[in-house]
């Protein structure tokens, strides 16, 4: 298979899905409220044997991230298209639900000696989801960090897919959905340890491998994804790839822009980041070194991969533009001007009014 | 291998310890790891190409009937009892039967689709329960209802003693195949490893039928 070629070969055909949704994440507005998670866990991971599962997280970088390190746990494929061998990520590295001393402090009259804390499975935990936020790099004046949210990208050559003894992983042909049927899904785990970007997770009680959805149900009522919806930075573009006019297409193809997370895991991620912009560094005198951005070009590299130094060059002219009182399209199109109609075009729909529409109907119907 | 009937309760033939087993004959069935070329997918061919499938190299098997129920019981040597699934990377013990719908089903193959094959399917984590399994190739097996297999499992010293219990015959349920007195039937089995990391097809198992004929 080219390289360039999006999709994978199954006995010497391409397969594609007829359309492909994607989300384009604006760095820049991340705010790092966590409301995607809790929105998602809301909707989708509330159930027990799910406690520990955040389909959706936001990583602080340069940071371990979520299972921890999972950056060098391998999966994906490589140059020539093999699978990468890798491992299962630990529940302790994707992080515990954590229990607490409720009773103790509470009801157990020891309310002065002892502190309210959480109790790991080893005792006192040594991780957890977001272990390490807003820790970031470097040296006061030039700390810095950025966050990364991440849910499964949808791939477009999905690992986990190809990994599946069972074919229980299936991408949609309408619109490039990768999902995992419960019903022939048994619990092996090859999936999880086959997808580089680790954003799957095993529920003990249902014996089964759960991810993100891209909240399909809602989609297919034209409401955008749950944690898309819920965003207060408004950083999550939602749409087809192929929509020429919707913002996605744009960010990605026409401005490019929108970059894949580590693209080089082989598996053509269908999630885009634009790159984060960073203030100048700062010399010993305090003096700004307009040249060196604070977040280091090569540490974004090694996430984006080479692409990002034009796309970062693109962000910063055309800020220049706007500031020089011209007309951007591409800030345009990144600050969203009309919620919900510029962000997610095809799926502007308020579940809320659906939820009335739906519930009238079945009044009227009695 | 002779299935001797015995008027003996259920309920003691159901116990992996009666002293009704010591009695009983038993055979030595050698296990040979599935061949990682059979794997089904590349990622699992990378992943296990250097590791040793089918740790467990052999099992005694012995059987007996009622009239009523029929009981099959397996025993294996095991320094690691594995029987949770309590992290992403534990996988439980497990050991299962496997009998061709009609004559000679493929064995490595789990069957086929013109020749089906039923496996009972027990785990160390789902305690009492054995799964009565269709499968017609690789990776098809599904799980049915209305077979009614009761597996008990004991592990001691070191060793898994795992008998399988159920009716001669399940009346109306033709999703697992039926016995009676005087018939020949034939059988394979399979054990899972799981502090070797084996699920799926990756396990031990018995490259050949044996044949079972019940008195
Ligand atoms: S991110 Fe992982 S789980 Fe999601 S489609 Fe890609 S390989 Fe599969
Ligand atoms: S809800 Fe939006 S702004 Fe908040 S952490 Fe998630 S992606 Fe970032």
């Amino acid at each position: 298979m080219s390289k360039n070629q999006t999709g994978r070969m199954i006995d010497g055909a391409l397969q594609q899905p007829k359309r492909q949704l994607a989300m384009v994440f604006d760095l820049n507005k991340c705010l790092g409220c966590h409301t995607c998670a809790i929105a998602c866990k809301t909707q989708w991971t509330g159930e027990e044997g799910m406690e520990n599962m955040w389909w959706t997280v936001v990583n602080t970088q340069p940071g371990k991230g979520t299972p921890k390190n999972w950056e060098t746990m391998g999966g994906g494929f490589d140059t020539q298209n093999n699978a990468r061998p890798s491992l299962i990520p630990l529940r302790e590295e994707y992080g515990e639900a954590w229990k607490f001393n409720h009773k103790e402090v509470f009801e157990g009259g020891k309310g002065k000696q002892v502190h309210l804390q959480p109790t790991g499975r080893n005792g006192k935990p040594r991780w957890g989801t977001n272990w390490d936020e807003d820790q970031g790099a470097g040296e006061y004046p030039n700390s810095y960090y950025f966050y990364l949210p991440r849910i499964c990208n949808h791939c477009s050559r999905p690992a986990c897919v190809e990994a599946c003894p069972r074919g229980a992983i299936t991408k949609r042909k309408k619109d490039g959905i990768v999902l995992i049927n419960e019903k022939r899904c048994k619990g092996y785990r090859f999936c999880m340890a086959a997808c580089p970007y680790k954003r799957i997770y095993f529920n003990p009680l249902k014996d089964n491998s759960q991810k993100c959805i891209f909240c399909f149900p809602r989609v297919e009522k034209g409401v955008a994804p749950a944690c898309a919806r819920q965003c207060p930075g408004r950083m999550r573009f939602v749409g087809y790839l192929d929509d020429v006019d919707g913002p996605v297409h744009q960010l990605v193809y026409k401005h490019k822009v929108a970059l894949p997370l580590h693209s080089e895991y082989g598996t053509q991620p269908n999630v885009f980041y634009i790159p984060p912009l960073s203030p100048p560094r700062l010399d010993e005198q305090g003096k700004l070194l307009e040249e060196e951005p604070r977040i280091p070009p090569q540490y974004l590299r090694s996430l984006f991969g080479e692409p990002v130094d034009a796309a970062l060059e693109k962000l910063r002219q055309e800020m220049v533009k706007k500031q020089r009182g011209e007309k951007s399209e591409l800030l345009d199109t990144l600050i969203v001007y009309s919620w919900p109609r510029d962000i997610f075009p095809d799926f502007a729909n308020d579940p809320a009014q659906l939820a009335k529409t739906a519930a009238k109907d079945e009044r009227g119907g009695q | 291998m002779r299935v001797n009937s015995l008027s003996i309760e259920a309920r003691e033939l159901a116990r992996p310890d009666a002293g009704i087993w010591r009695q009983a004959a038993s055979s030595r069935i050698p296990l040979v790891g599935t061949p990682i070329q059979m794997q089904p997918t590349d990622f699992i061919k990378t992943t296990f190409a250097r590791q040793k499938i089918g740790k467990i190299s052999e099992i005694q098997f012995s059987a007996l009937h009622n009239g009523d129920v029929i009981a099959l019981r397996l025993e294996w040597a095991d320094p690691d009892q594995d029987a949770d699934t309590d992290d992403n990377d534990h996988f439980p013990d497990g050991a299962a039967v496997m009998f061709p719908f009609k004559g000679d089903a493929p064995l490595i193959t789990m069957g086929s689709k013109e020749q089906p094959v039923n496996a009972w399917h027990w785990r160390a984590d789902r305690d009492g329960e054995a799964r009565n399994n269709v499968a017609a190739g690789f990776g098809s097996s599904r799980v049915t209802r209305g077979a009614e297999i009761v597996a008990s499992a004991q592990y001691c010293e070191g060793r898994w003693r795992v008998v399988f219990l159920r009716q001669l015959q399940r009346e109306g349920i033709d999703t697992t195949v039926q016995f009676g007195a005087g018939q020949t039937i034939k059988i394979a089995f399979a054990v899972w490893e799981g502090s070797n990391g084996e699920r799926a097809g990756l396990k031990a198992f018995s490259p050949q039928w044996y044949e079972l004929s019940l008195a």
